[in-house]
């Protein structure tokens, strides 16, 4: 046979062999790298959860900030989170902005969080996501750390503005998320306090409609006036909703313009 | 997506085939365009004629369903693409124009071609399809998919490195090895 029949032959393989498995696989050196980080990080949390279970330790962050994990929200917010992109953004700019990842992955844990600017407090979220697929940006790890703009419970009669998506995100929830990269000088100012966010999570979401896509047991949960395009596919098709693979669509359709 | 919802949406999909309704093709394109325009890329390097390719294998599409009704119509519909963007760049190539990732693709699988053109007929082509796969069975699936993306999707080796999370040396030997070994593969079945 000559080069280009065994080309065409190839072609012509059954589809179960033509079905590829994204997820990355980490170079060894990477990988034994990542759980000696895990056996670190293990000692350290071990420790300081003889001295505090529920604080988080700070490495980067300095004068009096503190960082706890709580059981839910109080009945109302002594705080309430601004977005920081309160301008109107569409899809194409929030999947092409240079300091976003994109990946797609499930929501292992949700967690309530205190943080005390030298005693004022502000309530906030972080998500852990396991990442199954990424397609822009190099998570560190296959499990990611999300802070959230604000606590996952609510009390009854709160609405927070800007948070209809991600006040519907549950355990075990899929989703594709957008998340804001955190490098050191991403802080959090308040009452004369800087918390360094880098100390608390790897990624944060900038508000809680914008920067993901769930999917929700009803069908996906987005911002349908900035993600238009997805919207247009789900009014055209005829469904009761669109789907995650959809959204996969719509996000590799945009990164490769 | 679960795989029921998937299969659902795909069976929609294909009825709007059958009931020959041209939203069939808009949707297509907008649920497919991007992965076959990548195919298409890889194969020519030209964005036009990948371009041209894609918008050709909708009209293909539209041609073969019905009767057709693929089990994964984003493969049915790679395929297509593939064999369009194959059949343009062999044109190029008679012009002696072109020369680009599906060259080098080429280059590496005439280790394996003996040159034999008796290959030609449909009962052979098949035997050769049928011992490919089961080479491919014999494989890792790592090994497999990369064999995969090289020669099927004319991916590049950066690419592919990239997207297994490996160096490019190592791609390039892992590829050399599985070509050798599917040359004994076939060599072993009589086939070459």
């Amino acid at each position: 046979m000559t080069k280009e029949t065994l080309f065409e032959i190839i072609g012509e393989l059954d589809d179960r062999f033509l079905t590829i498995e994204t997820k990355k696989k980490k170079p060894v050196t990477r990988t034994l790298l990542t759980a000696a980080a895990c056996v670190v990080l293990c000692t350290v949390l071990t420790l300081s959860w003889i001295g505090n279970s529920s604080e988080i330790r700070l490495m980067r962050t300095e004068g009096n900030v503190s960082v706890n994990y709580v059981r839910k929200t109080p009945h109302f917010f002594p705080h309430v989170y601004h977005p920081s992109v309160s301008d109107y953004i569409s899809g194409e700019e929030i999947l092409k902005r240079g300091d976003v990842d994109i990946f797609r992955g499930e929501v292992v844990s949700l967690r309530n969080i205190v943080i005390l600017y030298n005693g004022h407090k502000e309530y906030r979220g972080l998500a852990q996501i396991r990442v199954d697929t990424v397609y822009r940006g190099s998570p560190d790890t296959d499990t990611v750390t999300i802070l959230m703009p604000f606590g996952f419970w609510f009390a009854e009669n709160m609405w927070v503005e800007n948070t209809f998506v991600i006040s519907q995100i549950k355990e075990g929830m899929e989703g594709i998320f957008f998340a804001k990269r955190y490098d050191t000088e991403d802080v959090s100012k308040m009452n004369g306090e800087t918390l360094v966010l880098k100390d608390i999570a790897e990624y944060g979401l900038l508000d809680g409609d914008r920067w993901c896509i769930l999917d929700g047991e009803d069908g996906l949960i987005y911002d349908i006036f900035v993600h238009e395009k997805l919207f247009a596919v789900q009014k055209e098709t005829g469904y009761l909703s669109a789907t995650l693979e959809d959204a996969e669509a719509y996000v590799e359709k945009i990164l490769n313009e | 997506m679960k795989y029921e919802d998937r299969t659902k949406r795909m069976e929609s999909l294909l009825t709007l085939y059958e009931q020959r309704n041209e939203d069939a093709l808009r949707i297509t394109n907008e649920r497919y365009g991007a992965y076959c325009l990548s195919i298409a890329r890889n194969i020519l390097g030209d964005e036009g004629e990948a371009q041209e390719c894609v918008n050709d294998t909708w009209l293909k599409a539209w041609q073969t369903i019905p009767p057709k009704k693929p089990n994964s119509l984003k493969l049915y519909l790679a395929g297509i693409t593939r064999n369009l963007s194959f059949n343009r760049y062999k044109e190029k190539t008679r012009a002696k124009r072109g020369g680009n990732e599906t060259a080098l693709v080429l280059d590496e699988l005439s280790e394996i071609a003996d040159g034999n053109e008796d290959v030609e007929k449909t009962l052979i082509r098949q035997e050769l399809r049928e011992a490919i796969e089961r080479f491919l069975l014999t494989l890792s699936k790592r090994d497999s998919d990369i064999f995969v993306c090289r020669y099927f999707y004319t991916q590049s080796q950066s690419q592919i490195a990239k997207r297994f999370g490996l160096k490019e040396g190592n791609v390039r030997l892992i590829l050399l090895r599985t070509r050798n070994a599917l040359k004994d593969f076939l060599k072993k079945e009589h086939l070459l």
